[in-house]
């Protein structure tokens, strides 16, 4: 289904081929190309076999589904060709073509799986550790048994916000500006202390926080080419939150790459060209993007604490080491430089370098299929080199799947830039310092 | 707000981060470019003055005496030797052989097309073109369309190490992948050594190997006893691509900001200074603000000009003028390779003496902009621009990097 075209012609996404020069640069750049046999290259599957796509005719090329979809290609072209985009837009119509698997329907549909999951949190962590499951999920579904899952927290963020919000004395004058969270389901159900502390550290600076009703980013069922259903999520996600961004009130979050789909896939993936769609994308940021921006403004509050004053288990983490910083894919993509690197770079002591790795391997669900998991683990292996190499025990990187998959591999502990933030700024997760 | 904000990431951009990291290591740096800049299409040598007879350096001197517009007298006399000292620091630092302490005379290396060209400094792999001897033996791979070793000369032989599936496929990029791998280089080696016939050297397309480059050349050389070159092969050019990763680790080990993947559109401009740029980024535009800015964006080619079927060349960012000719019948050559290059690879940017782009009336547009590389518009009468490639980017980067790091 091809929305009407509303952006000037070489602009709209699949007509950017036109500006491809076959030079492969993108394919010299693509992380999945080293490592396997099964992936021609972002030239080959995108712009190239773009040539041969008909909108009213199946597509052409089954390879593209080996594409992880991190979007390097779309980075290092010089010409402004949006690869992966291109690419996704063909998974998605060889997922309309032939329908997609289980699996891969299980996994886009995360969203559910997190709020569904909490009241179950101790059987299902435990089964998801259980070993015999895991095989048995790898030979029925095609779900990795060595992918990192992440453990439900047993309750979720919004709970948490509800009862906080009930508990505390509501002023009745409340000067302070709003800025609205954008949780995503990651935090909601698997890490809620990176909303409890991203929340603090906001209203540490001044602000007051909302936290309006909001839909899963749909990130996990665009790159399952299940674009019909993702549009629905985007939907919900622009009337819900545009009016906020006409108000010129900030929408921040915390998760990388389903800010990013907001930012941009919406428009450029799954073809939303509406106003609400360029409202919300104008006015959401990364928490990090969000804060860069007050200390460039001069309105960053700078109480930071050296790390020699962090909680000990994180000070012994660090140790003397450099802290290996990973800009997710999906970061790079906003275009927007390393705001977390600036800010972490105004700790006293803490010495965060960036790595050269380009992806981790993961690439949101793509590493945790069976046939594509060596892939996932072989495309980081460069990056879990160098974290060993440093003999880092503690690394930062802003997406989930992306922390979860460097740790697994890495053997450090990979933390959100708002946890050593909030470290610094003397904020905790800890429920009766919070309220 | 950066100290210095570099636009573009090729041979000027890149060298002007490093460079205004040794002159000053706590400055905040940040580059910013559309693409990963083109060092991955350039064949990783640094052609200074390919036509100069004696040293380098001194035919260098005397061609910005003799063009007191050409970009290498704007850098300033001094400027290509210190620029050349500093990546030969830095070159040892990456370990990619780059040497290139003055005097410097220019190397004979060979080509894939079997012609001969001068650059004056080389990293490890075309070194050994030097030791070529009387019969050098031209070595490619069975299946592959980008390299044709009968081209390059004879004799020459074609192996078939194992690869895959699809031969006819692979890009340069993913052969030197597997000369990375140590029993992949020794099969090449048994392969090779079996028809060496008396050769004096061996060469290869320009894939021996992308992260164990040294190793790879020196390994191949151990096993076939005679010394082993690479000849630059069609883009996307290994040679680029291991001087970009290693400048890359590089530059982010010593926290410089490197993005890659959306362009600068235009500069923000308070009074007679730059504020900084505008990025056109993903959702709403993104400001960056800085000290001093260097323009290193290049020429028609790297991207940094725009030109038009009516004739009309502009520059990308701040609308800066163009010297071009109008007439498009003027600006190629009758031969595409002709010795002496095209007037379109002239076009570029007019600057003062302290590299500050001139504006319509003839003044710097502001004081803190100053541009290296190839958006600076060369002479009619001066040697082709391919000559001078890497050292107009090196010189001017530096010198553009020396002044920019000066501003308040």
């Amino acid at each position: 289904m091809i929305e009407p075209r509303e952006l000037p012609y070489l602009q709209e996404t699949p007509f950017t081929a036109d500006h491809c020069l076959k030079c492969n640069i993108c394919t010299q750049a693509c992380p999945v190309v080293p490592v396997t046999d099964l992936f021609p290259g972002p030239k080959t599957v995108g712009p190239q076999a773009q040539r041969f796509r008909d909108p009213d005719l199946p597509s052409p090329d089954q390879s593209v589904d080996y594409c992880s979809g991190c979007g390097i290609c779309t980075l290092v072209c010089p010409h402004g060709v949006r690869v992966m985009e291109i690419n996704t837009q063909a998974k998605a119509k060889l997922a309309e073509a032939k329908g997609f698997s289980l699996r891969n329907w299980i996994l886009g549909h995360n969203a559910w799986w997190g709020v569904l999951g909490t009241p179950f949190a101790p059987l299902l962590n435990w089964a998801f550790r259980f070993k015999p499951f895991r095989w048995l999920a790898e030979k029925t579904l095609g779900i990795s048994a060595r992918a990192a899952f992440p453990t439900w927290a047993g309750y979720t963020f919004r709970s948490w916000w509800r009862k906080r919000e009930k508990k505390r004395a509501q002023p009745a004058e409340d000067a302070r500006p709003v800025v609205v969270y954008y949780h995503g389901c990651s935090t909601n159900s698997y890490e809620p202390r990176i909303g409890k502390l991203a929340v603090q550290i906001l209203e540490h600076n001044g602000f007051r926080v909302i936290v309006p009703p909001q839909a899963c980013c749909g990130l996990p069922l665009q790159s399952n080419g299940m674009f019909a259903e993702a549009r629905r999520f985007a939907r919900k996600n622009t009337s819900a939150l545009a009016d906020y961004a006409r108000r010129g009130i900030p929408i921040v979050g915390t998760a990388g790459s389903c800010i990013m789909a907001l930012k941009g896939d919406y428009e450029h993936i799954l073809g939303l060209h509406d106003d609400d769609t360029r409202a919300l994308a104008g006015g959401i940021y990364d928490i990090s993007e969000f804060l860069w921006g007050l200390h460039q403004q001069g309105k960053l509050k700078t109480d930071f604490r050296p790390v020699s004053a962090f909680p000990p288990e994180l000070r012994a983490l660090i140790g003397d080491s450099i802290v290996p910083y990973h800009a997710p894919c999906q970061l790079k993509a906003h275009g927007m430089g390393r705001p977390a690197l600036d800010l972490l770079d105004l700790i006293p002591e803490l010495r965060v370098v960036e790595m050269d790795a380009d992806c981790c391997g993961i690439a949101g669900t793509y590493g945790y299929k069976a046939e594509k998991r060596q892939i996932a683990e072989d495309v980081g292996a460069p990056l879990f080199r160098r974290i060993r190499e440093i003999g880092a025990r503690l690394a930062v990187c802003d997406t989930e799947t992306c922390r979860w998959h460097i740790a697994q591999m890495s053997g450090a502990r990979v933390v959100h830039p708002v946890e050593l933030l909030a470290s610094a700024y003397g904020i905790t997760a800890d429920e009766r310092a919070m309220i | 707000m950066d100290d210095l904000l570099i636009i573009g990431a090729g041979w000027a951009g890149l060298s002007a981060a490093a460079f205004a990291l040794h002159l000053k290591p706590k400055a905040k740096i940040r580059v910013i470019a559309q693409g990963i800049g083109s060092l991955v299409v350039t064949p990783g040598w640094l052609s200074l003055l390919d036509s100069a007879q004696g040293e380098v350096l001194a035919a260098v001197r005397d061609l910005a005496a003799r063009h007191p517009d050409h970009p290498y007298a704007l850098a300033g006399a001094e400027a290509l030797e210190r620029a050349v000292r500093l990546f030969a620091q830095i070159g040892a630092e990456i370990e990619l052989g780059y040497q290139a302490e003055p005097p410097l005379y220019n190397k004979r290396v060979f080509t894939a097309l079997g012609s001969l060209q001068t650059p004056a400094i080389l990293p490890y792999g075309y070194q050994g073109a030097a030791q070529a001897g009387e019969r050098p033996l031209f070595v490619g791979f069975e299946g592959w369309r980008d390299y044709y070793p009968s081209l390059s000369g004879e004799p020459h032989v074609l192996i078939a190490p194992p690869i895959g599936a699809r031969p006819w496929d692979l890009t340069p990029t993913d052969y030197a992948r597997h000369f990375d791998q140590p029993p992949f280089r020794a099969e090449v080696a048994r392969q090779v050594k079996a028809r060496l016939n008396g050769a004096t050297s061996v060469a290869f397309p320009a894939v021996l190997g992308l992260e164990h480059h040294a190793e790879t050349v020196q390994s191949l050389q151990d096993r076939l006893g005679v010394p082993v070159f690479e000849l630059p092969t069609l883009p996307p050019s290994v040679p680029g691509a291991r001087l970009y990763n290693k400048l890359r680790r590089y530059l982010l080990d010593r926290g410089v900001r490197l993005q890659i993947g959306h362009p600068v559109v235009r500069g923000v401009r308070e009074g007679k200074r730059l504020a900084g740029v505008e990025v056109a980024a993903a959702g709403k535009p993104q400001f960056f603000g800085a000290r001093a800015v260097i323009l290193a964006t290049g020429n028609l080619y790297g991207g940094g000009l725009f030109s038009d079927d009516s004739g009309r060349v502009w520059e990308g960012i701040f609308d800066l003028p163009v010297q071009h000719n109008s007439d498009r019948q003027t600006w190629f050559s009758a031969r595409m390779l002709a010795a002496e290059g095209h007037a379109v690879h002239r076009f570029g940017i007019r600057a003062d003496a302290q590299l500050k782009p001139l504006a319509a009336e003839g003044a710097p547009l502001a004081e803190n902009l100053f541009a290296a590389g190839h958006i600076l518009a060369q002479p009619s009468e001066s040697p082709s621009p391919f000559e001078t490639a890497e050292g107009v980017a090196l010189a001017t980067a530096y010198r553009a990097a020396q002044l920019a790091l000066t501003q308040p």
